[in-house]
């Protein structure tokens, strides 16, 4: 295996770096920039155009506050910042002392800042004076030595980044952002830099926990730690088992190095305003970028031509290790940020267990374990995270429903489970059996019959599943050879157990405000038993494809197992009651958009490959079917299957049964993707040879077998970029949530921090920071999705 | 499966229908096809239960009952019904619909030449603008462009408007700028032009056929955009002489209103009937062979009823519901009534376009734009701007696969042969690559339409919008889903046939 690697890196090596010719950086121009006249016109106009955008972008970012030297002031020391009455009146179009009503937003002349006119105010002198006395919270204060100025209108500063009551602009701070002298003359009317920013940028870092998770209680912060720990301990290891010792080249590093440091000090030169002190970004920036630029000379020169020489997972370690690092030491060195213990230390652990999680999968990946193996966990355990980190932590669930005694509880929830699963067991080993045939095959269709009636609400239904279990075992009976007597055996055993179990006293039990419903059987009705069985018909379905000898006999029982054990753990987890004292969903922010993202591409992934199976199938109403469906979802916007789910949904549900807010758009959500999801699939179905289907047909496999063992696989593997792209799609369509109403990462950032008092007209800095989060993401997926497209290339030379 | 292949090929008994493969395949549908049935009844039956137990029912009879709201832009601000501010959503939506997919496609193809172009920056900076905009979701932008809107653009004071004074304002309140808006004569200057297009279609023609014959120049496209500006130019001043078409319109409404209801549901039965007999006809004829009808398989038989039935029930259908023939007489009438009004034999002489400068009113305390003048308003430039820059990105990424694509072959034979680059491109790369993109590009249409629903987060009242009002005041929103739905399934049906349409056109003859 590890020869067969190197092998491979070796070969890849030579073919990756073929010798970059050095081109002198005047001919590079001339051939790449001005090659003809109107290319030459077109590069000056895309870089005039570039640069204004950029100045625009970075004088809107560091917007400083300038102030208009006053009449009658001339030197620095009077210099101050004010709001005058004639200003509030000449920027809301109202004279002084003309009448304001309450509710009115009148402006303040040098930010984008309304207030409202509270009650009690009638004019516009009284509104300055509101203004005065009641906005230190805001930021602006009046001057500390209680100045007025000639009309008698209060003085008010601006604070940004300071404790209320501060100075903001001192003489001293006027000498020093202006460059001016101490005690140097002013010209009235002209402009001058005061401290501080326009832009509110502070309400993105106050309110990084509500970006994160919004109304998750502030005591219980652990968990959400605990969370985003499993996640990134998962994400470690996943990196250790996928990659296969990926490789930068340290020249190309170099220039990347040489690029950042120039727009860094480009970006200090530009915006000399900036809160962080200038010269030093400037010197930084330079520092670096002519360390990128001799070290990529050097680079060169020593490697004799560009060459992947440095470890990407190194690469990675480092520059985690420097932001862990600047976050510990830039609050000191700069003095004004502060960032609190409560994030600095998570935040390191969180590194720390990341890597911890890829030195751990390192050592297992050389060590016996076969890599299947631990890419098979590695993917179980990625799809069990999200349930797990939602029901159980998160949500921190009470085992047994209230008022419940324990006993009952395990007498009747658990042993039902223990008995459908011991008594699946024992069917599926019989039907996995090589000799199980037809019979086999009659069973697990009974179970599918069985699993489906127990869900309606009629008891005629419930009664009639047992009736129609007893009369196909009779004609299972009359078909049968050795085994299928076996098997029906323990059918009759399970139609017994459903029958003894149809006690009337389970129903006092039934936790509230799950399902509470009026049909017959008991037993049946409670939800796990349901889930059971389906579960139990999907496996039934499965054995005779999956089983065959002992070995295979053994797995498919042993998942079995599994799987109702995590049925039963899930129903019981998600029917109990939380210990967290919440009002509403305990998810919101950054963790909901998570949640709804991947949560929908996990429950769509099954749906969009059945649709797409039905789509490509011989049977023409399946085809129907599936094409109808996948036609109308495709065929409306997902802000209206949103709706339809919010408010059409209950209709079509009985009243009793609630579902959350949050499930509502979660299934909204997975019935549109896997729309688009089996479209994905159609194509790699159908790219796939006829040959294969014929020569799997030659080999004597069923239609079930062909599809799961031949096509299925290599048609995902074909699909697997446009299945990445789908999980981007998703992850920006998950924004639409916010206009039904769920307090998503947009939302949080498009009502709820500008809603806040101190961050009122923030909207836009919120809107820029949500933006580049959905960026990052979305971009370093389609960055992952490229790399595995060109794996996949590579596999099939 | 085993079993069953050793009984057929030892012994010729006649298979029992449980190891029939199409009797279970069959079996299985049915019985799948009936699960699905049986479970959309039961939740049917259940909406109809809740429904009646919050004292609603199904119908749209609300859509004709009086409302009382306003919209804020339209063709209306003060809906008489619900149907009619459903309209008005719905004008709203195709404006945004149309005009986004205009100026997607322009900006599009640019960017989309500037990612292919060798220039570096230009390069650089096309790539840097589809890598931002694609990886932003849509929504997020719209809410940006109107927040953009709210707090950086300046407020409209009517002594210092600008960017250019009586040309373009830009502020708070929207966009509006000079136009050209249809006047008094358009229709009949309208009808001037379409007659002007196909005299320039034939004589492009024929000019083109005589180059053939000839071997010579014959300057066909200066002939046939040299016909089109004289009917141009001509109808403009002339363009009372078509006045004689209001005739023409009034007595084709006359027609739509005398005829009998019946008829109507007769054509329209037909219509249904031959349209079933004519997809099992084309199929037939796709199952013949040199040797006659191929075998039919089961699932032929299926296609053949299925359309049979389909027909059939849509002919039955039109009887049934006597309301959808009804309905189209009286469109027809309507619609050629109001054209008949745009026309009349030597009057309307107005000139056809009126050119309009936008204005700034204040009336009261606050400035707004005047009436003259094409207006943007703030909810309508955010929607538009996002969906627009967010379909350009994507249409960029389409046009540059569709060049790329063209294999590099034909560039090199193209140069060997002589070409000029310009010519290169335009006679063999873009012929080529057009219809690569093209299905792409419809795709891209039909994204761009379905976002327009996003209007509904910035509060522009496109049907979306204006559905939430409505059902929020009437109650009915299983109903008001349910025409949502069916309105964007039309439109995407639509935008897919047109592009269907095209595509076959384009596609290359196979042997």
């Amino acid at each position: 295996m590890t020869d067969e690697h190197a092998r491979m890196e070796k070969l890849l090596e030579v073919e990756a770096a073929p010798a970059v010719p050095q081109l002198h950086p005047m001919r590079w121009i001339h051939e790449n920039l001005f090659p003809s006249p109107i290319s030459g016109l077109l590069t000056l106009v895309t870089v005039v155009a570039v640069i204004g955008f950029v100045y625009g972008i970075l004088s809107w970012i560091f917007a400083p506050q300038r102030a208009l030297v006053p009449e009658g002031v001339t030197t620095v020391d009077e210099f101050v910042l004010d709001i005058t009455l004639d200003d509030l009146a000449r920027v809301n179009r109202v004279e002084p002392g003309q009448a304001v009503e309450s509710g009115d937003l009148l402006a303040l002349s040098t930010s984008p800042i309304e207030w409202e006119v509270p009650a009690g105010v009638d004019d516009v002198t009284g509104f300055a004076g509101y203004l005065l006395t009641s906005h230190d919270a805001a930021g602006w204060v009046p001057a500390a030595d209680g100045s007025v100025d000639e009309a008698g209108d209060p003085v008010l500063e601006r604070v940004t980044g300071l404790d209320p009551g501060d100075y903001l602009t001192t003489a001293a701070d006027v000498v020093r952002l202006n460059g001016l002298s101490d005690g140097a003359a002013l010209v009235p009317g002209e402009t001058y830099r005061v401290e501080g920013s326009a832009r509110q940028w502070d309400a993105i870092s106050t309110n990084s926990r509500n970006y994160f998770t919004l109304a998750y209680p502030t005591s219980q912060y652990l968990r959400v730690w605990l969370s985003f720990g499993i996640v990134c301990a998962l994400v470690g290891l996943s990196l250790a088992a996928w990659t296969r010792r990926p490789r930068l080249s340290s020249a190309r590093m170099a220039r990347r190095l040489t690029i950042f440091g120039s727009l860094f000090a480009g970006i200090a030169v530009l915006a000399p305003w900036s809160v962080v002190p200038d010269a030093v970004s400037i010197v930084v920036g330079a520092g670096l970028a002519v360390v990128g630029f001799l070290g990529r000379r050097r680079l060169l020169r020593r490697n004799d031509g560009d060459r992947e020489d440095v470890s990407l997972m190194g690469v990675l370690l480092a520059v985690l290790a420097t932001l862990i690092g600047l976050m510990w030491l830039l609050p000191e060195v700069v003095g004004k940020m502060e960032i609190a213990a409560t994030t600095k230390v998570p935040l390191t652990v969180m590194a720390l267990v990341a890597v911890g999680g890829f030195w751990v999968g390192k050592a297992i990946k050389a060590s016996q374990v076969s890599l299947g193996a631990l890419k098979g966990t590695l993917i179980a355990l990625w799809a069990l995270s999200m349930p797990v980190i939602y029901l159980v932590i998160l949500r921190d669930p009470q085992l047994t429903p209230e008022g419940v005694s324990v006993w009952s509880y395990l007498a009747d929830d658990l042993a039902a489970s223990l008995v459908v699963a011991a008594l699946g067991a024992v069917l599926l080993w019989f039907m996995s059996g090589r000799s199980a045939g037809e019979a086999g095959k009659a069973v697990s269709g009974v179970l599918v019959l069985a699993a489906f009636l127990s869900w309606f609400p009629y008891e005629v239904f419930t009664v009639g599943a047992v009736l129609v279990v007893g009369a196909v075992i009779a004609v299972v009976w009359f078909l049968s050879g050795p085994s299928a007597e076996r098997a029906m055996v323990a059918a009759a055993l399970l139609a017994a157990a459903v029958a003894v179990w149809s006690h009337p006293t389970y129903t006092e039990m039934t936790s509230p405000g799950v399902v509470e419903t009026l049909w017959g059987n008991p037993w049946l009705e409670m939800i796990k038993v349901k889930l059971l069985l389906g579960g139990l018909a999907s496996f039934g379905l499965a054995a005779s494809t999956f089983g065959g000898n002992e070995r295979s006999r053994i797995s498919l029982v042993v998942g079995w197992g599994a799987a109702a054990f995590l049925v039963t753990f899930f129903s019981i987890v998600s029917e109990g009651a939380t210990s967290l004292q919440l009002e509403s969903d305990p998810i919101g922010g950054m963790t909901l958009t998570v949640l709804l993202a991947f949560g929908g591409i996990l429950l769509s992934f099954p749906i969009g490959v059945l649709l797409a199976l039905g789509r490509t199938s011989t049977m023409p109403i399946f085809r129907l079917l599936s094409t109808s469906y996948i036609e109308a979802v495709r065929g409306v916007p997902l802000i209206t299957v949103l709706f339809f789910g919010a408010l059409f949904l209950p209709i079509f549900l009985p009243t009793d049964l609630r579902v959350a807010a949050s499930l509502k758009a979660l299934i909204a959500i997975t019935g549109f993707s896997g729309a688009y999801l089996a479209e994905n699939v159609r194509g790699g179905l159908q790219s796939i040879s006829r040959g294969q289907y014929e020569a799997s047909q030659a080999l004597g496999m069923s239609t079930v077998q062909m599809t799961i063992f031949i096509t299925l696989p290599q048609a995902l593997r074909a699909v697997i970029p446009a299945l990445v792209g789908q999980v981007i799609a998703l992850f920006k369509d998950t924004s639409l949530v916010a206009i039904v109403g769920l307090a998503d990462l947009l939302l949080v950032a498009r009502a709820i921090v500008p809603g806040q008092p101190a961050f009122i007209g923030s909207q836009l800095e919120n809107l820029a920071f949500v933006a580049i989060v959905y960026w990052i993401f979305t971009f370093s997926f389609s960055r992952a999705s490229l790399r595995i497209e060109r794996k996949l290339g590579l596999g099939e030379r | 499966m085993a079993i069953s292949v050793d009984h057929q090929s030892t012994q010729h008994q006649r298979v029992p229908p449980w190891r029939n493969v199409t009797f279970l395949k069959w079996a299985l549908q049915l019985a799948v096809l009936g699960v699905v049935v049986l479970i959309l009844y039961l939740m049917i039956s259940q909406a109809n239960r809740n429904l009646r137990a919050l004292g609603l029912d199904f119908s749209f009879d609300f859509l004709d009952k009086p409302v009382n709201f306003p919209i804020a832009e339209g063709i209306t601000k003060q809906p008489e019904s619900s149907f009619h501010a459903l309209k008005t959503g719905i004008i709203n939506m195709l404006r945004i619909s149309v005009s986004g997919i205009l100026a997607a496609t322009v900006l599009g193809v640019m960017i989309g030449i500037g990612r292919l172009s060798s220039n570096w920056i230009v390069n650089k900076v096309a790539t840097g603008y589809i890598e931002t905009i694609r990886n932003i979701p849509l929504l997020v932008q719209i809410i940006f462009w109107r927040a953009f809107g709210q707090l950086v653009l300046p407020e409209l004071d009517k002594a210092a408007a600008g960017p250019i004074d009586g040309w373009l304002f830009i502020s708070k309140k929207g966009v509006s700028f000079a136009w050209l808006f249809p006047a008094d004569g358009f229709w009949q200057w309208l009808a001037f032009l379409t007659l002007g297009f196909f005299v320039a279609r034939i004589a492009y023609r024929r000019r083109m056929r005589l180059k053939e014959e000839r071997g010579a120049e014959t300057y066909a496209i200066s002939w046939g955009v040299g016909a089109f500006l004289l009917f141009l130019v001509a109808g403009w001043f002339v363009h009372p002489v078509m006045g004689f078409l209001g005739w023409l319109w009034d007595a084709v409404s006359w027609f739509f209103g005398i005829l009998p209801l019946w008829s109507m549901q007769l054509i329209l039965a037909a219509l249904a009937v031959s349209g079933g007999g004519l997809f099992v006809k084309r199929f037939l004829d796709s199952r013949r062979t040199p040797a006659g009808l191929a075998k039919l398989t089961d699932d032929d038989w299926f296609r053949i009823v299925f359309a049979g039935a389909v027909g059939l029930a849509g002919a039955i259908a039109m009887f049934l519901l006597p309301g959808v023939a009804r309905t189209l007489l009286d469109w027809g009438e309507r619609f050629f009534a109001f054209f008949a009004g745009k026309f009349e034999w030597l009057g309307r002489g107005g000139s056809p376009l009126n050119f309009s400068r936008p204005e700034v009113v204040q009336p009261g305390a606050f400035s707004n734009y005047g009436t003259t003048g094409l207006t943007m308003t703030l909810p309508f430039f955010a929607v538009w701007t996002g969906v627009t820059l967010y379909t350009a990105a994507f249409i960029a990424e389409v046009v540059r696969g569709g060049v790329l694509a063209v294999a590099k072959g034909q560039s090199e034979a193209g140069l060997a042969l002589g070409l000029r680059r310009f010519q290169l491109l335009r006679f063999i790369i873009l012929p080529q690559a057009f219809r690569i993109i093209l299905p792409p590009l419809g795709n891209q249409y039909l994204n761009l339409a379905k976002n327009t629903s996003l209007a509904v987060a910035v509060a522009y009242p496109d049907i979306v919008a204006v559905g939430t009002t409505v059902f929020n005041q009437t109650g009915r929103n299983v109903q008001v889903i349910l025409i949502w739905m069916g309105f964007y399934l039309t439109v995407s049906l639509t935008i897919s046939a047109f592009i269907n349409y095209y595509n076959r056109r384009l596609a290359l003859v196979e042997r």
